[in-house]
């Protein structure tokens, strides 16, 4: 069949850009004619390797197209709600919507909450019609939700990466004729060996935010430290937080065991230093370097935070899941591992055995099996029944939502005026 | 190392360089560097080493060349072994001329460069000690950090004490004897120096114990840097200590230490660009 992927720049280097590659590799793979329309470009090439088998098209080509009138103006069907609506405009709109009446792909996909509603709104209904959820539902901020709740009820499909998250979904936003399914990021195989599990060193890597909670993560090192001073902790990231854990590791002496790495890509090499990897977030949408370190044969210390550990991780068995916000918990379970070398390898070897159902491969498959049901179902030949009733049923919600988002301002001024 | 003396060739020097191949590069257990490159249209392909000139300097030394093989191996279709001979020390860049008649030499980008086997490396204590780090540089080119000494002392743990900095140390290449000292030495007034006595640990290990209020008497400025060094011996040459011997090419960023704030200054200890450690003696901050 022929997929079509909208992005909202393929050009950089985020995490939804690289697993749209994966699955979009993997798709191909599987004899498919795949394509990623990126609605923006600010450069040449792209930051990750694309497969040859897949077409990538631009739509707006920043480098010449920046200061075009159309780009000046603020985009209109592309969700205002989006945080990123300040870099769409009338141009993108208009491009968007162009390829949308002119594509003859069977399959396609949005990527991010302002192109998938844009996807319900202008698709062709002669197409299955796939929202992607990189994000999560109860992250997303009220106006968005509302407006989400309104406009998905058009899609054939929505997909988030966790399951739990899909029960959001199912939960909060009545979505009749809606198939909403969990399709995981996919990791490739490594291209090089997996671990050895010998390396005093534990790894963790992302961005130096708060939510990531690396400050646990730290004090608890020190808890390490005092009973193994030669294990070493490397942090591979940058971000606001940088300053503040800075102190943390001063103030407590670890200098000599805990190092800020800063940021490294391709990470993977930098896996392959580490025998433990540790994630102390209070929330993660989905995980992704902890199927990164498990494909390395790293065994994950990780918070049972919402939403994608628990999903990735079988406590015990090839990694460990411990209560969030706890450092003692943390402390104990990267101390169990350390303290026993077999232990730790006997867990790596199975998180590399259980990660490799993120390889895009299989990933793809359930991605294929998704499409090819939903193409059958005649989702895409236009059910007429079901898509009318989206329409009403979207249009009841938005009275009932036009109503809730106008209390809203009125909430904030009475506030205003008590403050 | 392949020199074709039949076919005497010289790497062009004054051509344009421009974006090459990427190379994965791997360090093994034994210490040698292997590069694949993606690069399947080159003929009789070189790989050209250059040491980087310092700014303002020109290109100055011979180039080495290394010649690479093709291969079936999926991680690339040439592949070089670099010669286990020690590089001088420096940054060394990494070059692809692709065919024998080469005037453009391409530099080559870093791909997946896998360095584990450099995390916990021990070399020999006799020898001279020859350090090899592969790492991806600031524009995403693959290059070597290279350091050649006779004698090293490599930097261990520090301890950033509220009235001294107490540091942890290891001799390659040579043992302390009697009247080995450590000395702090001022820059650039180099006949500035603070000493402090050693105390030697097992398997070449010493460590020494620095009163930070003598390097504030000493300084001839308000703000003055001290390298760290040790004499292993009396009468014997300085030897600078520095960490040399893991796989993180530039430490400055990475091993940080606490700054302690006096009265009339800051002090911290620091490793300088080439990885040498040393203390920055500074003004108290504005905030």
């Amino acid at each position: 069949m022929k997929i079509s992927f909208l992005i909202h720049n393929a050009y950089g280097i985020g995490g939804t850009i690289r697993t749209t590659f994966n699955l979009a590799q993997g798709l191909a793979a599987r004899g498919h004619e795949v394509e990623i329309v990126s609605v923006l470009r600010h450069r040449e090439d792209t930051g990750f390797e694309l497969d040859p088998r897949v077409t990538l098209r631009p739509l707006v080509d920043l480098r010449e197209e920046k200061d075009d009138p159309l780009h000046q103006r603020p985009a209109r069907v592309f969700s205002v709600h989006d945080h990123r609506h300040h870099q769409y405009s009338e141009l993108t709109d208009r491009r968007v919507a162009d390829f949308l009446r002119t594509t003859d792909a069977q399959v396609l996909v949005g990527t991010r909450p302002g192109l998938n509603v844009q996807l319900a709104l202008q698709g062709p209904h002669r197409a299955v019609r796939v929202g992607q959820e990189h994000l999560t539902l109860d992250t997303h901020p009220q106006p968005l939700r509302l407006h989400l709740r309104r406009i998905y009820p058009r899609l054939d499909a929505i997909t988030t990466v966790t399951q739990a998250d899909a029960a959001v979904y199912r939960r909060k936003m009545r979505l009749p004729g809606v198939r909403v399914e969990a399709l995981p990021n996919s990791v490739p195989e490594p291209s090089i060996p997996p671990v050895d599990g010998t390396a005093k060193v534990v790894i963790a890597a992302g961005r130096l935010a708060p939510v990531k909670r690396y400050d646990l993560l730290i004090r608890a090192f020190e808890q390490v430290v005092a009973e193994h001073p030669d294990w070493t902790l490397r942090i591979y990231g940058s971000g606001g937080q940088a300053a503040r854990l800075r102190k943390v590791i001063d103030s407590r002496g670890l200098y000599n065991n805990v190092f800020l790495m800063g940021r490294a890509a391709p990470i993977e090499a930098e896996w392959a230093k580490g025998s433990i990897s540790a994630v102390t977030s209070s929330f993660e949408g989905f995980g992704m370097t902890i199927v990164e370190a498990m494909r390395c044969g790293l065994p994950v210390v990780s918070t049972a935070c919402p939403l994608g550990p628990p999903e990735i991780i079988q406590d015990g068995v090839d990694g460990r899941l411990v209560k969030p916000g706890n450092t003692k918990a943390i402390a104990g379970a990267l101390l169990e591992l350390i303290r026993d070398e077999d232990l730790r390898r006997r867990m790596g070897r199975a998180a590399r055995e259980n990660a490799a159902r993120y390889d895009p491969g299989p990933v793809a498959e359930e991605c294929e099996r998704l499409f090819e049901e939903l193409l059958t179902a005649g989702h895409g030949g236009q059910s007429l029944g079901r898509r009318t009733n989206a329409a009403l049923l979207g249009a009841a919600y938005s009275v009932k939502d036009v109503l809730r988002t106008a209390k809203q301002p009125l909430v904030a001024m009475k506030k205003k005026v008590r403050g | 190392m392949t020199t074709d003396t039949a076919h005497p060739r010289t790497t062009p020097r004054e051509t344009t360089v421009v974006d090459g191949p990427r190379a994965t590069s791997t360090v093994d257990d034994a210490g040698r560097i292997v590069l694949f490159l993606q690069y399947p249209d080159a003929t009789e392909p070189r790989l050209c080493l250059r040491r980087r000139p310092k700014k303002g300097e020109e290109e100055s030394g011979q180039p080495i060349e290394v010649e690479l093989t093709r291969t079936d191996d999926p991680a690339g279709h040439w592949r070089a072994v670099l010669p286990p001979e020690p590089l001088a020390e420096g940054r060394w860049d990494l070059y692809l001329l692709p065919d024998p008649d080469a005037t453009v030499r391409q530099q080559i980008k870093a791909g997946i460069n896998d360095v584990r086997a450099l995390v916990d490396r021990r070399p020999a204590r006799s020898g001279p000690v020859a350090v090899r780090t592969p790492y991806p540089t600031k524009t995403g080119h693959l290059a070597i950090r290279a350091w050649l000494r006779p004698v090293h002392a490599e930097a261990g743990d520090l301890q950033v004490g509220q009235d001294a900095l107490e540091v942890r140390a290891q001799m390659f290449g040579r043992s302390l004897g009697p009247g080995a000292v450590a000395v702090a030495r001022c820059r650039p007034q180099r006949a500035i120096t603070v000493e402090a006595p050693v105390v030697p640990l097992e398997d070449g290990r010493f460590s020494f114990t620095l009163a930070y209020q003598e390097l504030l008497d000493a300084r001839a400025d308000i703000t003055a840097v001290w390298d760290l060094l040790v004499r292993p011996e009396r009468e014997a040459e300085l030897v600078r200590i520095g960490r040399l011997l893991d796989d993180v090419a530039d430490k400055k960023s990475v091993f940080v230490y606490p700054t302690r704030q006096f009265d009339e200054g800051t002090l911290r200890p620091y490793f300088t660009l080439d990885n040498d450690l040393s203390i920055e003696v500074g003004l108290v901050s504005e905030s």
